[in-house]
């Protein structure tokens, strides 16, 4: 293949990528087959994605993974945009700094799913712990992101949207919200997956509908083919949601000029 | 149209100072890093805090918003709004007073016209060059229409035409607009040019307050600033361009062509000049000298110099001297006036 560019080079990585795949399901499925280890043990792609069409066509893999799918969004939304604002104000107003910013530092190095068992108390077994785990997992990096993000942006910003008359709400919106993006961006995209694992996990411990319930089902009936293609659900969902934040960062960011 | 009075003012920068602007004034702030330049101008645009005074036509301003002081302000930093196009930038203090949307349109289509940079409208600033980025913020400040402009250290990391160019643009707007200008700037490149106003702050203080030409006379305030000023006794006309100054039994190239009978010094930034021991092929304006005395204070090499008859006292940074460890006492160094730096007053 004649290399002439840049798009050329990206065409040709991403080839060498498939290929790779490729030969790595056909070295799984070759050393399955051979008896090396044992095919209920570690059955090949071929019965994995045949589960897997049983799974679709049966309509019960679609209805947990709308279920699981509905979680994650509403739960991911609701606490990253909530996260920004919290972090835009904790960052802007003295007072939100001073109580706010060290609970949210404290909560930042504590692993979401320490929490689970006391939502479970809390909240019950239902929609809303899912929900209230994924909305932990994305809010407290967001806020914690947003503020670093702005406590980075060059106080001449402020004093020049100052003298141009911007009012507080202006500087918030207009100003510092967009300017915190770079760092926004790095927490969404590194969160977005880390929200499907959380609600995958969630479910596994305590609810009975999900990804995670089906996981279980498929523990209890030692269906290692099932449990194979309900990870390779939750790597694709995740990796499409991380790849969504990066494709929306690149269309703001780049477009300013960042590298992304 | 604003006369700009700052009475007894002082914060964690600014020790009591005290200065009047006139009407329709073009100053230079000069004054060495930590001198309180900036703490100054933002003192004047209302966005830091002070104790004392500061009046617009007589009107205290104290507690009046920044954004209503009507005054445009360029930091040093550029402070562009990276996320908005160029033309965006320059609308946001039009559209954050509320100005209707074809107002808005036909002043910032003429600012950005002003500053030449109408065909950059739809860009954005970290895709700009220094230049261009630099008058995006010229024309921000501009477009809400102030009655003073503030400019920190505006033309630093710029090639000098570009500064030179920038600057008679400014001129030229502040006289068309009436515009009360003030520069920070510790960088001597273009002062000299302007022989306007000067104040010089060290320490928080105002300790000139004067016109530049002047200033040149003070030694004790030229000893503040990376400035070495050499008094001329004669200066004729060389070739295109150049002439030779006599300043005692040395002669220096520099860059002047008029026959000017008024010339009083050349003065050279302190920065610019280059100081070696070891013995350099024939350059122009390259001069073997005696150390006389020599010592450091902070990262300023303070020299006693005889070159000729000529006896200087210098004050320059380390990074101008090469092979500092072997300059000493009585050894003959070699010293370099690079004549593009060179201005003639």
């Amino acid at each position: 293949m004649f290399i002439s560019g840049h798009g050329s080079v990206k065409v040709l990585e991403r080839t060498v990528s498939y290929i790779l795949i490729v030969l790595a399901v056909c070295l799984w499925e070759l050393i399955s087959r051979s008896g090396i280890v044992s095919i209920a043990l570690f059955p090949p792609p071929s019965t994995v994605f045949f589960k897997l069409y049983l799974m679709v066509a049966s309509g019960v893999l679609l209805q947990e993974y709308f279920t699981t799918l509905y979680r994650v969004l509403v739960g991911f939304l609701s606490g990253a945009i909530l996260g920004m604002v919290f972090g835009v104000l904790i960052a802007y107003s003295r007072i939100a700094s001073r109580t706010l910013y060290p609970i949210i530092a404290m909560f930042s190095v504590m692993p979401t799913l320490a929490l689970v068992p006391l939502l479970i108390i809390w909240i019950g077994l239902n929609d809303m712990l899912a929900i209230t785990a994924v909305f932990l997992c994305s809010f407290i990096p967001l806020a914690y992101n947003t503020v670093s993000g702005t406590r980075h942006i060059d106080p001449e910003v402020i004093d020049v949207a100052k003298t141009l008359g911007a009012s507080r709400l202006e500087l918030l919106a207009k100003i510092l919200l967009p300017q915190a993006l770079p760092s926004i961006f790095s927490a969404l995209k590194l969160e977005a997956a880390m929200a499907w694992k959380t609600c995958f996990v969630t479910e596994f411990i305590a609810l009975s509908s999900g990804l995670g319930r089906l996981m279980i089902e498929a523990l209890n009936t030692l269906s290692v083919d099932e449990m194979i293609a309900l990870l390779l659900i939750l790597a694709l969902s995740s990796y499409g949601f991380v790849r969504f934040f990066e494709e929306l960062e690149k269309s703001f960011l780049a477009k300013w000029g960042y590298r992304v | 149209m604003t006369e700009i009075e700052i009475v007894s003012v002082r914060n964690y920068a600014l020790k009591n100072v005290n200065l009047k602007f006139k009407d329709k004034e073009f100053s230079i702030v000069l004054g060495p890093s930590g001198a309180g330049k900036t703490t100054l101008l933002k003192v004047i645009a209302g966005v830091v805090k002070y104790k004392g005074h500061v009046y617009f036509n007589g009107k205290c301003v104290d507690n009046v918003f920044p954004g209503e002081r009507k005054v445009g302000y360029v930091p040093q930093s550029l402070a562009l709004f990276n996320h908005m196009t160029v033309w965006d930038n320059v609308a946001f203090g039009l559209k954050v007073r509320g100005i209707s949307e074809k107002i808005v349109y036909e002043k910032v289509s003429y600012t950005l016209k002003l500053m030449d940079i109408y065909h950059l409208r739809n860009k954005y600033p970290l895709k700009l060059s220094g230049g261009e980025r630099q008058r995006v913020a010229i024309a921000r400040a501009l477009a809400i229409e102030p009655k003073i402009l503030l400019l920190d250290e505006p033309f630093s990391n710029l090639h000098v035409s570009l500064k030179l160019e920038l600057l008679s643009k400014i001129i030229s707007i502040s006289k068309e607009k009436g515009l009360n200008v003030i520069i920070a700037t510790h960088n001597l490149d273009y002062t000299e040019m302007l022989n306007e106003r000067t104040v010089v702050l060290n320490d928080g203080k105002v300790v000139y307050d004067g016109m530049f030409k002047d200033l040149l006379l003070r030694k004790e305030i030229l000893n503040i600033l990376p400035i070495v000023s050499l008094h001329v006794d004669s200066i004729e006309p060389l070739v295109n361009g150049l002439s030779l100054a006599k300043v005692g039994n040395l002669k220096i190239i520099v860059p002047w062509e008029r026959e000017d009978n008024n010339v009083r010094a050349i003065i050279i930034p302190s920065d610019k000049i280059v100081l070696s021991n070891i013995p350099q092929r024939i350059q122009a304006n390259t001069y073997p000298a005696l150390v006389r005395d020599i010592h450091m204070v902070n990262s300023w090499v303070n020299l006693s110099l005889e070159i000729k008859d000529v006896y200087l006292e210098i004050k320059i940074p380390y990074s101008s001297i090469k092979d500092l460890k072997n300059i000493k006492k009585g050894v003959i160094v070699y010293i370099k006036f690079p004549i593009r730096h060179i201005r003639v007053i």
